[in-house]
């Protein structure tokens, strides 16, 4: 039996992470188009972990194919929340009590917004990630 | 020469020329000295010597435009300026590069950024990858117009080069130009849709709330005087 998580309020001061596959990195950065929507309906939404219960590391090999290659950002939540119509939603999965979902429509002037407050987490170079310091 | 010219004025026959009499056709302005002194000797011509030599020229002509074609491609080749970075990458121009415009010298970093962005244009799914970007050459050729024109406007009307953007595949086949020069940035999506408008957005890093651009171009207008004005703040100082 899968447990289920309460889902709980998310403080301005925590990070999210997320993964950002090796083809949506151009010049050592995410291009905008990482930043989207993925999923349907209620799980609709831009999939990030919540720092509280997860760590760069447990982000990057939550990764559902073995041969995935990328980086980790992290984002401040506040930050993200003041992006306009961006809203950041807990919604822990069975074997992921971190899982966070950003709704909202992912505008262009949100993409520009979010390439404004991302950073490194795991810095992806093409012969391996780099750890950020 | 002088003398061979004054060899040829010796033999000059016409307007009123008795060779066409052995043809069989009257001449249609031919008014330059010549010499039917061979035509005696020369076996008449008949329907299919006329068919064969049609076929000959028609095959000479061919070549001569295939020949032609490969000389203008390698004189484009010669005068394109290249950038180091791209020496011994395989060539990737394909008919879509030869169809954009020669840009100015000072734009080279713009021609670079195009061509190296073909590479986002249906894009291999990578195995690793299962919710991968790509958009289609009609939206890329979309975007890199919007580009252009924009880039050689700004050249145009004050001389001032705008920086390469990022060229990058967006949400739904869309592709988004993405500028970013300290403290400016500009991000502009072309969507897959070519009768949506592009939509852009910009702001200054350091009064972001009261110095921002936004807007959607008109579809009517090859450039937006809102982006015009923000790329100038984001080009080469």
């Amino acid at each position: 039996m899968s447990k289920v998580w309460p889902t709980e309020q998310i403080p301005d001061e925590d990070l999210l992470f997320m993964r950002v596959h090796k083809n949506e990195i151009q010049g050592g950065a995410p291009i905008p188009g990482a930043f989207r929507n993925r999923g349907e309906g209620d799980q609709e939404g831009m999939s990030t972990d919540w720092s509280r219960y997860s760590t760069p590391e447990t982000t990057k090999l939550r990764a559902a194919n073995p041969a995935w290659k990328g980086g980790v950002i992290q984002m401040v939540v506040g930050d993200v929340r003041k992006i306009p119509s961006q809203t950041v939603a807990h919604a822990p999965l069975p074997d992921n009590r971190a899982h966070t979902n950003v709704k909202g429509q992912k505008s262009t002037q949100a993409r520009y917004l979010f390439m404004r407050v991302w950073r490194w987490a795991i810095e992806y170079k093409p012969d391996g990630p780099v750890p950020s310091s | 020469m002088n003398r061979k010219l004054l060899e040829v004025d010796e033999v000059f026959e016409a307007p009123s020329c008795p060779g066409w009499s052995q043809r069989g056709m009257q001449p249609v302005g031919f008014p330059f000295g010549h010499s039917h002194a061979a035509l005696p000797q020369a076996p008449a011509a008949t329907a299919r010597n006329v068919a064969q030599l049609v076929a000959e020229v028609a095959q000479m002509r061919a070549q001569f435009s295939r020949a032609l074609a490969e000389i203008e491609q390698r004189l484009s080749r010669h005068n394109e300026p290249r950038s180091p970075s791209r020496r011994g990458r395989p060539n990737r121009r394909g008919a879509e590069q030869r169809t954009l415009p020669i840009l100015p010298r000072e734009l080279s970093a713009i021609s670079s950024a195009i061509e190296d962005s073909m590479a986002i244009v249906n894009c291999r799914p990578d195995p690793s990858d299962d919710l991968a970007l790509s958009c289609s050459q009609e939206a890329w050729r979309r975007a890199t117009k919007i580009l252009i024109d924009h880039a050689l406007s700004v050249w145009e009307k004050i001389k001032v080069v705008v920086r390469p953007p990022v060229i990058s595949p967006g949400p739904e086949g869309s592709v988004d130009l993405y500028w970013t020069a300290a403290p400016y940035g500009l991000l502009l999506n072309v969507p897959a849709n070519p009768k949506e408008p592009a939509t852009y957005f910009g702001d200054d890093a350091r009064n972001p709330d009261s110095n921002r651009t936004s807007g959607k171009l008109d579809l009517t207008k090859p450039t937006d005087i809102g982006v015009l004005m923000w790329l100038a703040h984001t080009a080469e100082q």
